[in-house]
């Protein structure tokens, strides 16, 4: 019975990052050779068990309290928690995956400049077009929270699982809330970020959970995990 | 004891005629998500049927009892009902129980206001709540205040939807104060199209924005259209140059500090329009007409007092607003008022006015805390 689970990301650059990182802090993680690649070791570390699953199970298992340390992005973390400060800590942000979840409307909304502008447009909306502006996306609480922060509540979310960006164009939505790295698939859709709209400046972090069994020995390897990430130049 | 208090007041408004529409525990969820919109979604419980419809836990029941007017094709109705009410909170149970009437299309909106108030006060008192105190508040006469300060259309919409909200209204009068607009996104615009913005030339923004739009490859119907964006950058622009002068903010804040007793209010409404030259001519009648009558109704002890910030922060309220205490502080056991603009929001074809009131029976036993 292993002291300490840390789960990771199981695919995509997510992944590397992370093992990367794990590497070059003097942790380095080996996945087992039997191919399927579940569960993992880490090396100096006997007591630790390492467990790959999707970046979005990994937030459910840390607030579940099944497993202590977790690698996972921000927004997952922030946008499927409801309390996030009861549930996980932030131990230590590792200066990958960063992006940022944004309000967007199309750049033809010259009138369009920030949140107020967009509570003014929202507000008008029923009376002019007969339905609630449609703001397209898979933040929902994020969305809700931010919107409801500059005091607009007269819109409606359509929920979009891939491609925001090409919603306006489609129809199916007015504006949107995504994830962007460098803004370039959002201005090749003609769609611009508002000045005050962006809702988190998000990147890949190291969390424990607050509600998972935490030994003497647990609390160590905690410890020994987040100074040795702590250390590396990217998290500084 | 609830279920006293309920059966009290429900014998309340038998008596007063009420008709007891049948209001199912589970609602479709899109009425209440339309009305009182997206942010809502957070506070309801939230489920679907098989097909994907939202449906949710009965949140309140005004909008269910309009709905169930309009269905009805009926004129005029005086609606009652009681029950359980869910609601997500951080803390404490989520099912509540409430009781109200409802009063849809038709009448004459003064008397419509007064007896409200007198029936949610024989309600209270069938329910045993003793040492009742009122606190009124009035959209009509703020947009009377709006009006009277002459201010142009968006800031006036602004300071609208920020009613009820007093950290909003004062975020707003700060930005319509230091800089009449939010900046306009000249940033990525040609020099000769920001220009022509700021010179108030309409034909060639609305040909950029045309352009930009079909770049975009934006439905030309549906949305947002080149005509709305263009007048609203203009009417931006415009703004831009001018400032909420001191005397109107002066006289925006005085207003908004207003809060006396009823009785007081006359003078205090009289001192106000003389001071800063303003005349809030029968919206201010209006209101005093209504707390004269409520006076009539239900005699003198109980305490009613006026706060001209008070207001509720949803589209389809329009006039008269009120909120019940036991005592004079705690959470209101009781809150009301006028919203002649739901029914439109519902899909109703005509006008249909409407004034009604819920009772949080819970609170009636907490002593109102």
């Amino acid at each position: 019975m292993s002291a300490l689970t840390l789960a990771v990301p199981s695919k995509g650059r997510l992944k590397d990052n992370t093992l990367e990182a794990f590497a070059a802090a003097g942790l380095a993680i080996h996945a087992p050779l039997d191919g399927r690649g579940y569960r993992g070791t880490m090396q100096g570390e006997a007591d630790v068990e390492v467990t790959f699953l999707s970046a979005g199970e990994i937030t459910r298992h840390l607030a579940d309290g099944r497993v202590h340390l977790g690698v996972t992005g921000e927004d997952l973390v922030r946008e499927n928690l409801a309390d996030v400060d009861r549930d996980v800590a932030f131990e230590v942000p590792l200066g990958f995956g960063q992006a940022d979840v944004v309000v967007a409307v199309p750049d033809a909304w010259i009138d369009v400049a920030g949140m107020a502008d967009l509570d003014d447009v929202a507000a008008g909306f029923r009376a002019r077009h007969g339905r609630r502006l449609r703001v397209a996306t898979k933040y929902w609480a994020l969305t809700q929270a931010f919107f409801a922060d500059h005091g607009i509540a007269v819109y409606r979310i359509v929920e979009s699982l891939g491609a925001t960006e090409g919603a306006p164009a489609a129809g199916s939505a007015d504006v949107i809330v995504d994830i962007t790295t460098t803004g370039s698939t959002l201005a090749a859709n003609h769609l611009k970020v508002l000045d005050d709209g962006v809702i988190l400046h998000s990147q890949a972090q190291l969390l424990a959970s607050r509600g998972a069994m935490w030994s003497d020995e647990a609390k160590r390897l905690r410890q020994r995990i987040v100074a040795g990430l702590a250390g590396l130049p990217a998290s500084r | 004891m609830a279920g006293q208090a309920l059966t009290a007041i429900r014998d309340h408004f038998a008596a007063l005629g009420c008709a007891f529409p049948d209001i199912g525990l589970l609602q479709p969820a899109d009425p209440f998500l339309d009305t009182a919109g997206e942010d809502i979604r957070r506070r309801i419980f939230i489920t679907a049927d098989r097909d994907g419809n939202p449906l949710c836990l009965r949140p309140e029941f005004t909008i269910p009892v309009c709905l169930a007017h309009l269905a009805s094709g009926a004129a005029a109705g005086r609606y009652a009902y009681g029950g359980s009410v869910f609601r997500q909170r951080r803390e404490g149970p989520a099912e509540f129980t409430q009781a109200g009437m409802e009063v849809i299309g038709g009448g004459d909106a003064l008397t419509g206001d007064v007896e409200i108030m007198e029936h949610a006060v024989g309600a209270l008192a069938a329910a045993g709540a003793k040492n009742l105190s009122i606190v009124v508040g009035d959209h009509t006469l703020f947009e009377a205040m709006l009006d009277a300060l002459a201010l142009p259309p968006a800031w006036r919409q602004r300071l609208g939807r920020a009613f009820g909200d007093d950290e909003r209204i004062a975020a707003d009068l700060q930005l319509i104060s230091a800089n009449g607009a939010q900046r306009s996104s000249t940033a990525d615009m040609p020099d000769e199209i920001a220009q022509a913005l700021q010179a108030g030339e309409r034909e060639p923004v609305l040909a950029w924005v045309g352009e930009r739009m079909a770049d975009a490859g934006l439905p030309v119907s549906g949305g947002r259209t080149a005509d709305e964006i263009c007048d609203r950058a203009l009417q931006q622009a415009e703004l831009a140059a001018s400032r909420l002068s001191g005397e109107q903010l002066a006289a925006l804040s005085a207003f908004l500090a207003i809060e006396t007793g009823a009785d007081e209010l006359p003078a205090a409404l009289e001192q106000f329009q003389d001071r800063h030259k303003l005349d809030l001519g029968e919206a201010a009648s209006g209101l005093l007409a209504r707390l004269d009558g409520l006076r009539g109704r239900i005699g003198e002890g109980i305490a009613v007092r006026f706060n001209a910030s008070f207001g509720r922060r949803l589209d389809y309220y329009t006039g008269l607003v009120f909120e019940m205490f036991l005592g004079d502080a705690g959470q209101p056991v009781c809150g009301g008022g006028r919203y002649d603009r739901l029914a439109g929001l519902l899909g109703a074809k005509r006008p249909e006015p409407a004034v009604g009131f819920s009772i949080w029976l819970d609170r009636l036993e907490g002593g109102g805390r």
